[in-house]
This record gives structure tokens, sequence and C-alpha cells, in this order.
């Protein structure tokens, strides 16, 4: 805008250039509008940040009211769950035991066995949230599913710079390297990167996973246990 | 931010840049030599391309019509200046 009013003035008096003043003027009011434009380029994320805040707290009384705030989360594919595919928090049997019924009701409160006490909680996360938009790939192996976490993470929701898989124990140790949001942390899920780990590996996988991870301030390691399923 | 409202914003930079280049070339191609003639145009297609893209955004709405009533100021300041030139009383016309 400077340059253009500089040429303005050059245009105007010195060189007596029509032309000159005339473009000049043209990037002077496309400066001004950029400008205004360029406000518009800081999200405002306030309004997103206090619907979320709403919908976390009400999960945080929900399962620290059941005292399943300790329980680990099995996530579970679409074929068992439905389509979004959701996780399973039981309520009383260990993640190894289960027995898990081949298909599951569509509730918040879910009889997932043949026991009387397979009782368990059916809660959508952010990985159900991402797989629900998105054509998660039946593959098994580890170049294959770091290929679908780096679409989801990487070059769509653009929340870490880059994610690297190996097989490890007859399951997968996931590498995310420069994760944004590892600060958001729900209990019992952990962060945004486990939830959308365990979901994928479910998916891509159509077994339920559980995973652990690891959060430090330049990556995160999620491990993922897929579990026996018939 | 979503996708959509980048593109709202890199369309309105593109479109207008666009028309004022070509509104540039043209007037320059017929010998125009009014510098108001190419200020009106440009703000003009400002105003048309303003009413179809918006809204923009919230807070680049809120700029983008101040901005407007400037131009819209600065072309009823020409527009004054014209009639008043032709009724002959010449304050001041820009060649």
């Amino acid at each position: 805008m400077t340059v253009s009013l500089v040429f303005i003035m050059l245009g105007f008096f010195i060189i007596e250039s029509i032309y000159l003043v005339a473009l000049s003027a043209a990037m002077l009011m496309m400066g001004l509008t950029l400008l205004a434009v360029s406000v518009e380029y800081e999200p405002n994320v306030e309004p997103y940040r206090v619907l979320s805040r709403q919908l976390l707290m009400n999960l945080k009384l929900l399962v620290e009211g059941l005292d399943l705030d300790n329980v680990k989360p099995i996530y579970l594919p679409s074929s068992i769950s439905g389509n979004p595919p959701l996780a399973l928090l039981p309520v009383t049997s260990d993640a190894d035991k289960l027995n898990l019924r081949r298909k599951l009701p569509k509730n918040l409160i879910v009889r997932y066995g043949v026991g009387s006490n397979d009782i368990g909680l059916m809660i959508a996360t952010a990985g159900s949230s991402v797989i629900e938009d998105e054509v998660i790939e039946r593959v098994s192996d580890a170049p294959g599913i770091e290929g679908v976490l780096s679409r989801i993470m990487v070059n769509r929701l653009k929340i870490a710079s880059s994610v690297k898989v190996v097989e490890a124990d007859g399951g997968f140790r996931v590498h995310i390297s420069s994760p944004i949001l590892r600060k958001v942390f729900v209990k019992p899920f952990g962060t945004v990167y486990a939830q959308i780990v365990g979901h994928v590996c479910a998916e891509a996988l159509d077994k339920p996973t559980i995973v652990d991870e690891s959060v430090d301030r330049k990556s995160i390691d999620v491990t993922v246990r897929v579990l026996r399923f018939e | 931010m979503s996708e959509s409202t980048y593109g709202v914003h890199r369309r309105f930079a593109v479109i207008l840049s666009s028309l004022y280049l070509i509104t540039f070339i043209m007037l320059m191609y017929v010998g125009e030599t009014r510098v108001d003639a190419y200020i009106s145009l440009y703000i003009l297609e400002y105003l048309v391309i303003y009413s179809i893209l918006s809204p923009v955004g919230a807070s680049a709405d809120r700029i983008l019509r101040r901005i407007m009533w400037f131009y819209v100021a600065i072309f009823l300041v020409i527009v004054s200046l014209r009639i008043m030139e032709i009724l002959g009383y010449r304050l001041w016309a820009p060649t």
C-alpha cells in the first residue's frame, strides 16, 4: 500500500503519467481489500471451544459417575458397533477376557457378551467422528495403517507433522511427531491421537483394539494392541 | 477456519485483482486519460464483487463494509465533480 501511494505521487506530480496513477490506485485498493480479508485468516475458535468443553464435561460426569475413569476403552470396528464405530467401556470385565458378540446394538448401555456382568458403555470418540467422514481401507500391515493415519492426521486434520507405524508384539507402535493437540486429554480415552489411532486401526483391521500412549512435548507414542476376536 | 471460508477469501482477492487488471488494460487500450474513470470503475467492481461474494467472514465483512462506504463516498465526490463540470462550475476535475 505504501508503495502504491508512492507510485501515485510519482505518477501524478513527477512523471505525470495517468496510467501509472491508475495502476497504482488499483494496487492501493487491492491492498486495502487484502488487508481486510486477511483479518479472517485468524480462525475464531472460541465458539467451538465452548461447545466442545460442554460436551467433554458431560462425558467426564458420566464416566466418573460410573467409576469408569480408569477403564481401558476398547475401540470397535463398524462391523461390531455399527457406523460410525464407537468405543466400548466395559463396566466389569477385563479387556483380555472379553467375549464380544459379533454385532452390538447401538445403545449407550450395552450388553456386549453372554455373561450377566458383560455390560458396558458405548461412547463416540474423536476417532468415531473422523471415520464417519472418511473411507478407511481394509489393511493389515504397518505401511498400510501408516498411510491411512498420515492421510487423516497430517493431510486432513493437520494436527501432526508425520506419522510412523511399525509392527511390535503382535500389534503396532505409532510414533506421531509435532502433536499440536497433545494437551487435549479426555479420561479414560487419552489424547485425540490415541482415539484416532485406536479407531482407525480397529476399522482397518476389522478387529477391536486397545491403545496405550506416552506423551511428551515433541511426540506421542501410541501402542496398539489388537484383541483376539472370533 | 473452514476450507470454504479460505475459498471465499481467495476467490474475492483473485476475482477483484483480475477485474482491476482487465479494466486497467481495456481503458488504457481505448486511450482513457481521466483518472476518475479508472477509479469509478474500480469502485463499481468492488461493490459488485462484494455484493456477490459476501458474507466473507464476520471480522472481514466489518472492515470490507467500511471500505465500501469509503469507496461510495469517493464515487459520490467524483460524480458530483463531473455534474458540476457539466453545469459549468469547474472547481477541479481530474484530467
